[in-house]
């Protein structure tokens, strides 16, 4: 039967104590990279971040980010969050900006206090991504909105140095968050 | 040596199979990622090259996509004529099928007969009737002029959105066959042109 060749070509392969070994470390490599690509791609990643557009919410090199897959394609994307997306124009780079609107928002189109203040609406299907270092970040206000599907993920904590949450910087205050308006009464 | 159900089930490597399962899968996945994919191609836009009888008997071709991936950068040679499969700009979870009709530092003369109803791009066409595609972008069409939803609608298409380069026709057995991409000559005129990478988006 058709089991039986494998069978046999397993026991074969048991039989040679150097043929087994190397079989063993072929298995190891391919599965664990195998299963590495699927976890890297759909679940979470960690990518270290080089670059002066993200400053100051992340240094221009050293830091590490925790990169979760579950935003890719712009999944449950809001805005505040911090994406990490394949460029538009430069072949083959990431990018990490922060997201400044989603499709139908209006948004500025250029740096505040340059420009004539233009405000565009960003079309279906796109975001408007701009970095926290206003002045030295090539952004959506070079290259226009973003393909939602260009977003590969969404960077939800900083793993090195001082590891922790990334919270969205950019929710309107009180907006659910009970503890501060507490605060708000002691004053 | 005689057919016997019982005792193929019998001898099948279950425990193997249940620890390979994961693996087999993971390996699935890769190969979808970075090598070949099948995907189906539906809508006319392609027709008469893919799928000529959508309209009338709503046959699909299902079609194998040579994906681009990090090992060997194919994207940045991506031709005038390719058929290739990419994220549609407006819908970030649907994959489209068209033939890349211009790339980057061309200057895309339009053709007057498309159809150019949808987007603030399209009204910015109709005034000049030509088109310079930008660095990074390619410039797509359907072939079937009348009915195709592509960059005369919504603008130039970032390459970091092609997903790969259509390669065959594996499914209906009648019309299997390798899809020839290249030399295309096609109505829309197209002035080849160069670009170079622009000053801003070199790195330091």
């Amino acid at each position: 039967m058709i089991w039986r060749s494998f069978a046999q070509l397993r026991e074969y392969i048991r039989a040679s104590p150097k043929l087994s070994y190397w079989t063993k470390v072929a298995e190891y490599t391919v599965g664990g990279s195998l299963l590495g690509h699927v976890f890297v791609n759909y679940a979470y990643s960690i990518s270290p971040i080089w670059g002066y557009s993200m400053i100051p919410t992340l240094a221009a090199s050293g830091d590490s980010v925790v990169i979760s897959k579950h935003f890719r394609r712009g999944r449950d994307v809001e805005v505040g969050d911090i994406v990490s997306f394949l460029h538009p124009v430069k072949d083959g780079e990431y990018a990490m900006k922060r997201v400044l609107g989603m499709p139908g928002d209006f948004v500025l189109r250029d740096t505040p206090g340059k420009g004539e203040g233009t405000m565009v609406q960003v079309p279906e299907g796109h975001c408007w991504v701009v970095g926290d270092n206003l002045f030295h970040s090539r952004d959506s206000r070079m290259f226009g909105p973003l393909p939602l599907a260009l977003i590969r993920g969404k960077a939800v904590a900083r793993a090195w140095p001082k590891p922790g949450w990334i919270q969205n910087g950019l929710k309107a205050p009180y907006e659910d968050n009970d503890e501060d308006e507490e605060v708000e009464d002691n004053d | 040596m005689s057919f016997s159900i019982r005792r193929l089930v019998a001898d099948f490597p279950w425990r193997l199979t249940a620890i390979y399962f994961p693996f087999a899968g993971a390996a699935v996945i890769f190969a979808n990622d970075n090598i070949l994919e099948i995907q189906s191609q539906t809508g006319d836009s392609m027709s008469p090259t893919l799928a000529p009888t959508f309209h009338e008997t709503g046959s699909r071709d299902k079609l194998a996509i040579l994906h681009y991936n990090p090992f060997f950068n194919l994207r940045s040679e991506v031709k005038r004529g390719q058929i290739v499969s990419f994220w549609a700009p407006h819908d970030p979870e649907k994959l489209l099928v068209k033939r890349v009709i211009a790339t980057e530092g061309d200057t895309v003369v339009v053709d007057e007969r498309r159809d150019r109803s949808v987007g603030e791009w399209a009204r910015a066409v109709e005034g000049e009737g030509r088109v310079k595609v930008p660095f990074g972008h390619v410039w797509v069409e359907g072939d079937n002029w009348r009915k195709s939803k592509d960059s005369n609608d919504y603008g130039p298409v970032s390459k970091a959105l092609l997903v790969g380069r259509v390669v065959a026709v594996v499914w209906p057995p009648t019309r299997v066959g390798w899809v020839e991409g290249e030399p295309w000559k096609g109505r829309t005129k197209v002035i080849p042109g160069k670009e170079e990478r622009p000053a801003m988006w070199l790195n330091e």
